[in-house]
């Protein structure tokens, strides 16, 4: 299905653009990942258990309802009106709280670690 | 069945005389009772954003607008899909009767009065209908596909109540 809404986190697209220049100039395996975590029945889906700095999640809101993924700590807030998706790259390692401004009971928790080492897992 | 006596009574709270208690409602009534509430809410919320300036009452109005909305319309068609006519009934009509009067009891309110009390008549409403919901409305539907969407409306309706609960603490 075509996203009405798609709206890449723009520091997020800087980054994953970055990343794309700087494997295409060094051999070896992309370190960063990409990850899809589903928004679905009022709630968020699995976080990705091995996250690390550089690694992008998009977000896919498959609800009817518009939610927001809102980090606790204001380094990110998309706003996806149903069934829109949206990306954010991780910036720094650390835990980051998320909820939905709008239904404040939908919660969840990414933790990422210091990113992969070139060619390593 | 005592849960939707409970929200037949908690309708009829404004009205002088209590309607006779419901039997156990059918997937017709249940769809009925089920959009009637989202219209309600859908109205309240329209004279929210009419009446507030408030911007986090405007924001929540909205909220309630836009989502009650969403199950409004996926219920429609879901009955559309079915084959089944909603069908009026005394929850219904308590649900309409008492969400008339409460309109009109704010209707003469503004300003912080109005906001506090639309918000807390957010925080009863609501509790009202999940209670109506999780006791009486899911266990009752036959159809899957109408329980599956009651079951969502539950969970957003849960989630509307917690966010109206967050607004009344912060006008206190």
């Amino acid at each position: 299905m075509r996203c009405r809404a798609w709206r890449p986190f723009r520091l997020g697209a800087v980054a994953a653009a970055g990343a794309a220049v700087l494997a295409a100039a060094i051999p070896g395996p992309a370190a960063a990942r990409t990850y899809v975590v589903p928004i679905r029945n009022m709630a968020f889906g699995s976080v990705p258990a091995d996250l690390r700095v550089g690694d992008t999640i998009e977000w896919v809101n498959e609800d009817i309802f518009r939610h927001t993924v809102t980090a606790t700590d204001k380094s990110f807030d998309l706003d996806l009106a149903p069934k829109a998706h949206a990306t954010i790259t991780i910036g720094k390692p650390g835990p980051i709280g998320i909820y939905c401004r709008y239904h404040p009971g939908m919660k969840t928790r990414i933790v990422a670690r210091p990113a992969r080492p070139r060619g390593g897992r | 069945m005592l849960k939707m006596m409970a929200l037949a009574a908690a309708a009829a709270l404004a009205l002088p005389f209590a309607p006779p208690p419901a039997a156990r409602p059918n997937d017709a009534q249940i769809a009925h009772i089920a959009y009637t509430a989202g219209k309600i809410d859908i109205a309240a919320g329209k004279q929210a954003l009419a009446k507030s300036h408030d911007q986090r009452v405007r924001a929540f109005a909205e909220e309630m607008v836009r989502d009650h909305s969403a199950v409004n319309d996926q219920a429609l068609a879901l009955v559309k899909k079915l084959g089944v006519t909603p069908q009026d009934n005394p929850t219904s009509q308590a649900l309409s009767k008492s969400a008339d009067a409460k309109l009109a009891a704010l209707a003469k309110l503004n300003g912080k009065a109005f906001d506090r009390a639309y918000v807390d008549n957010e925080v009863a409403f609501h509790k009202t209908v999940n209670g109506a919901l999780s006791g009486t409305l899911i266990p009752s539907a036959h159809n899957p596909e109408l329980k599956g969407l009651l079951q969502t409306g539950l969970k957003l309706f849960t989630e509307h109540q917690k966010h109206a609960e967050q607004l009344a603490k912060s006008f206190k």
